[in-house]
């Protein structure tokens, strides 16, 4: 081992830049840096807010007058679906990924993210699939049945063209993205904190992301599923939207808004986060009732999943089906006033300064309480009736997302911005940019409620001028041109404060959480060494002044404070006490992230264009391109204890049960058992609900077959248990031996279930059929996927990178064999069951 | 002791993990019920569907019981203690009555007349 240990802060910086840094040139490439991506995050989501914001300015435009002849229908019908598609999927959900990944290390005082090529990966996988909807608009060819792309209207029959495929594919290539972000958020907040800071201790905002990422790891797979069922349907005519197939476009609606619906408070809550951060520091006191935030974020997010059929109530759900949601739809106002007033309250007993973060937090009081209000205005039932699809609907979602998202992360642009960029502002352009755009939002949206009551429904392109409509959107049009110059100006002043600013002091607002421990704008390793915590306000606990804390951790005196090995190294601790654990290998750049998303971009395109060999050769490779990240990872002898430095030791991730990547296999299965629960739930639903069942066939499954999947799956299930025992993990050849029966056993499974989708009659003729198809295959890709990594496990095993201490890869094993077993079962259990119910 | 500190983080989404299930369940069998016509096969002074759905919000009301005396026991000692995972099972217990309330108030909808009518 050659520990180097600085001797002063200058030499340690140098020592740690050399390892952490990203080469220059084509080299920024390659960066895997969370400070560098999550930058990168940030900005990419600000050029797509500025094309949703265009295609905004062009639908106001056309709606300013009557019979306006300014855009046609088809291109009116593009512009207003890709303005949402861009502000939800490729604006509001980026940019809290990228900020989070920015600051969640600094704030728990850690060196990055968890996965910082995951990190990568993600971002290019959401440039690329976002470019692919942007190319799309600009040839003309966007998707154009609305951001939630209902069915029949997004069906072949009425969408014939590549736009609905378009919207289907880049937006589950981007979605890619938002899943990897959620894993990595939830290990990060779980492994990587500063020793010492367990959960009571741990800054809100990160509650509050940890929270949003555990929903987005839940709500983004029933979209996935929708969106491969939909384009299956599409591509392949199997009928799962199709009433008269035995499918149901009530489905779709189900699945999106399963997704749809907490994706609000998943793009809200770490807005709230950002104010529970931001407010607390400028109104000069800690915040009111932290532990009741906790709760009510934790309670916001169970409850925003009871409210999906609230945007279904008009399509003729049974009257207590129509209770339970609304009743769990007003019950969501709690939680949500819980934080209000803890707000407020820390306001009220605080001595707030009227800096400019705190003019945007202002605004989203006021604006948001609104977009509150009319919210649980449309949770009951019969006012949700009366303006379904008007533009009340319109001006309320824009309250809420404007006011509960784009205020406080504005306000977060200007609070963190000497952070970034190490500089303060000159002018104060920022004071009239919120004018501007507060006056404006309020112009173009509260008037826009009127417009609605008067009748006028969403996504028309052109009103007569006998409907009473005119001088309502006239006023709303000036109104959105005048916020427009109100995002314009922010931009300006942004630009201006990062080329031109002054240098910023360090701390600038007085904050005590330990992101402003750093150097501004940050060092790409965060600290020269890691601090030790005991308290919600780090920066106070080294001599009462943030400073002192900044300077002893430069100067190496916290863990880690020297460079082992030239490894990138950072500690993992205990879920909730937050007590030592562990010592964090983390990679350098490379550009197998960015060779990754382009193999997955091949993917993605080839099924667009209907290339489905170069699809298929396209997932092959990707696959094999993610096992190749772990080339040359990991330890090749057992390290045992090291030194942390403050005279305590910890072992490598690789000898401990609770290493990163183990949860990260965990939260991926549960997203992975989502995805498979809503195709059940699917498969079921058709069943108990969609016109024309029974089917007029029903499988009749070999016996044989489903006998050799039972076997090979639980043969699998037992091998991958018993390959990481002791007795195994201790001798090679007996756990490469388990790993082989593992193998064995998925194969089998595999081969029973191909045998069981080759029965199944043609899958176009009937919902059904489709849906078991597609089942089985579904688990035979696991099955698949089980042969891999077994015999992945195996190479890993002859490699070295196993013993008695390090299990890791096998673990990680092991979690998909015992997976795929379960759903296995399950989905044998389905396709034997369902037809024995249907046929009595 | 180790249990009460790997449970803790647990037991702060098993409230509302109930309450998810018990809204899901609800939906789900009154969904089927209707379909099937069990709101037509009446037992005693009310259908078979409106019963199952009562027992089905009694089931798990009577889980959120469990989870705060179990959050309630966890805290005592954890508290006593001054051990970290205090904060967490202090969490988890307002969470459960926060889960129970709103099973209340969910399961108000079962006084609505019409089980079925769309």
């Amino acid at each position: 081992m050659t520990d180097t240990t600085a001797t002063d802060p200058i030499r340690l910086h140098k020592q740690l830049d050399r390892i952490w840094s990203t080469a220059p040139g084509f080299g920024r490439l390659s960066a895997v840096n969370h400070t560098i991506v999550g930058r990168r995050f940030i900005v990419t989501a600000f050029v797509f807010f500025g094309i949703g914001g265009i295609l905004a300015m062009l639908i106001r435009a056309q709606l300013a007058t009557p019979r306006s002849a300014f855009l046609g229908p088809e291109i009116y019908n593009q512009v207003f679906t890709m303005h949402g598609t861009a502000m939800m999927f490729l604006f509001a959900i980026p940019l809290f990924e990228g900020l989070a990944m920015y600051l969640l290390p600094k704030m728990l005082g850690a060196r990055d993210m968890a996965f910082p090529r995951l990190s990568a990966y993600g971002y290019w996988c959401y440039v690329f699939g976002g470019s692919m909807l942007i190319i799309g608009l600009v040839l003309g060819l966007a998707p154009d049945g609305g951001w939630f792309m209902y069915t029949p209207l997004s069906s072949r029959t009425y969408t014939p063209g590549i736009n609905a495929d378009i919207w289907l594919i880049g937006i589950t290539f981007v979605e890619i993205s938002a899943l990897s972000a959620a894993i990595e958020i939830i290990v990060t907040i779980f492994k990587l904190r500063a020793p010492g800071m367990s959960l009571d201790k741990m800054p809100l905002f990160a509650w509050y992301m940890l929270v949003t990422a555990f929903m987005m790891l839940f709500g983004f797979p029933p979209l996935i599923v929708g969106s491969v069922l939909l384009e299956i349907e599409r591509a392949f005519d199997l009928p799962f939207f199709d009433p008269a197939r035995g499918g149901d476009p009530l489905l779709w609606q189900h699945l999106f808004w399963l997704f749809g619906h907490p994706e609000v408070y998943i793009i809200f809550l770490p807005a709230a986060g950002v104010m529970s951060t931001v407010l607390p520091v400028l109104a000069r006191r800690e915040i009111i009732g932290y532990i009741w935030i906790v709760v009510s974020i934790v309670a916001m997010a169970f409850l925003s999943f009871g409210l999906w059929v609230h945007h279904m109530f008009t399509v003729g759900i049974p009257h207590l089906a129509l209770a339970f949601f609304s009743a769990a739809s007003t019950a969501v106002a709690f939680p949500t006033a819980v934080q209000f007033f803890a707000w407020i309250g820390t306001l009220a007993s605080g001595r707030p300064q009227l800096k400019l973060p705190m003019l945007f937090l202002l605004g989203f009081f006021f604006v948001f309480a609104m977009g509150g209000l009319t919210g649980v205005m449309l949770a009951i039932v019969p006012f949700n009736w009366q303006v379904h699809d008007t533009h009340f609907v319109v001006a309320h979602l824009h309250y809420v997302l404007v006011g509960g998202f784009i205020f406080p992360m504005l306000a977060a642009a200007y609070y963190w911005l000497p952070h970034f960029s190490g500089r303060s502002p000159r002018h104060s352009l920022g004071i009239t940019a919120f004018w501007l755009i507060f006056v404006g939002f309020n112009l173009t949206f509260l008037i826009m409620h009127l417009t609605g009551l008067l009748g006028m429904p969403r996504r028309i392109y052109t009103y007569d001028d006998a409907a009473g409509w005119e001088w309502l959107n006239l006023v709303s049009s000036i109104g959105s041109f005048v916020m427009a110059i109100g995002f314009a100006l922010f931009t300006v002043d942004i630009v201006l404060q990062v080329t031109m600013g002054r240098r910023a002091k360090r701390n600038p607002w007085g904050a005590k959480t330990l992101e402003w421990a750093t150097a501004m704008p940050p060092p790409t390793y965060n600290f020269a060494s890691l601090p030790s915590v005991t308290s919600r306000t780090p920066l106070t606990e080294s001599g009462g002044k943030s400073d002192n804390l900044a300077i002893d951790l430069a100067r190496g005196q916290g863990y880690l404070g020297f460079v082992r090995d030239g490894r990138l190294e950072t500690l993992g601790v205990e879920i909730t006490s937050g007590r030592l654990e562990q010592v964090v290998r983390l990679p350098n750049s490379t550009f197998i992230p960015l060779f990754t998303a382009m193999i997955t971009g091949v993917f993605f395109v080839s099924v667009l264009l209907k290339f489905y060999l170069v699809a298929a050769i396209g997932f092959v490779v990707t696959i094999a391109m993610l096992l190749m990240w772990t080339r040359g990872w990991g330890d090749r002898a057992d390290r045992g204890l090291m030194s942390v430095g403050l005279g305590e030791e910890a072992p490598p991730h690789t000898e401990v049960t609770g290493a990163p990547s183990n949860w990260a296999m965990t939260l991926g299965l549960f997203a992975n058992g989502t995805a498979y629960a809503s195709l059940a739930f699917g498969m079921l639903f058709l069943w108990v609900v969609a016109p024309n069942w029974p089917p007029p066939v029903l499988l009749d499954p070999s016996v044989l077959a489903s006998a050799l999947a039972v076997v090979g799956l639980a043969a699998a299930a037992f091998a991958a248990a018993r390959s990481v025992a002791p007795a195994a993990l201790a001798r090679a050849p007996q756990r490469e031996l388990w790993l082989a029966v593992a193998g064995a056993g998925h194969g089998a499974a595999l081969a029973g279930f191909v045998v069981l989708m080759t029965a199944v009659p043609d899958p176009t003729r009937h919902a059904y059929l489709a849906a078991t198809f597609v089942l089985l295959a579904y688990v035979a890709l696991h099955a698949a996927l089980g042969v891999v990594f077994a015999a992945y496990g195996i190479v890993r095993s002859r490699a070295g990178y196993v013993s008695a201490l390090r299990s890791l890869d096998l673990r990680i094993g092991a979690q998909w064999h015992r997976y795929t077993a379960a759903i296995g079962l399950i989905a044998l259990l389905l396709i034997h069951g369902l037809p024995r119910v249907m046929g009595s | 002791m180790t249990s009460l500190r790997n449970q803790a983080f647990l037991f702060m989404a098993l409230g509302f993990t109930v309450w998810a299930l018990a809204f899901s369940v609800l939906y789900g069998v009154q969904g089927t019920g209707c379909e099937l016509g069990w709101h037509r096969q009446p037992v005693g002074p009310l259908s078979l569907l409106r019963w199952l759905l009562i027992l089905i919000w009694a089931a798990h009301m009577a889980a959120l019981g469990w989870v705060y005396w179990r959050c309630r026991a966890a805290l005592a000692v954890t508290a006593a203690k001054a051990m970290p995972e205090a904060f967490l099972w202090r969490a988890s217990m307002a969470l459960s009555i926060t889960a129970a309330v709103a099973t209340v108030w969910i399961g108000l909808a079962l006084l609505v007349p019409s089980i079925c009518v769309v």
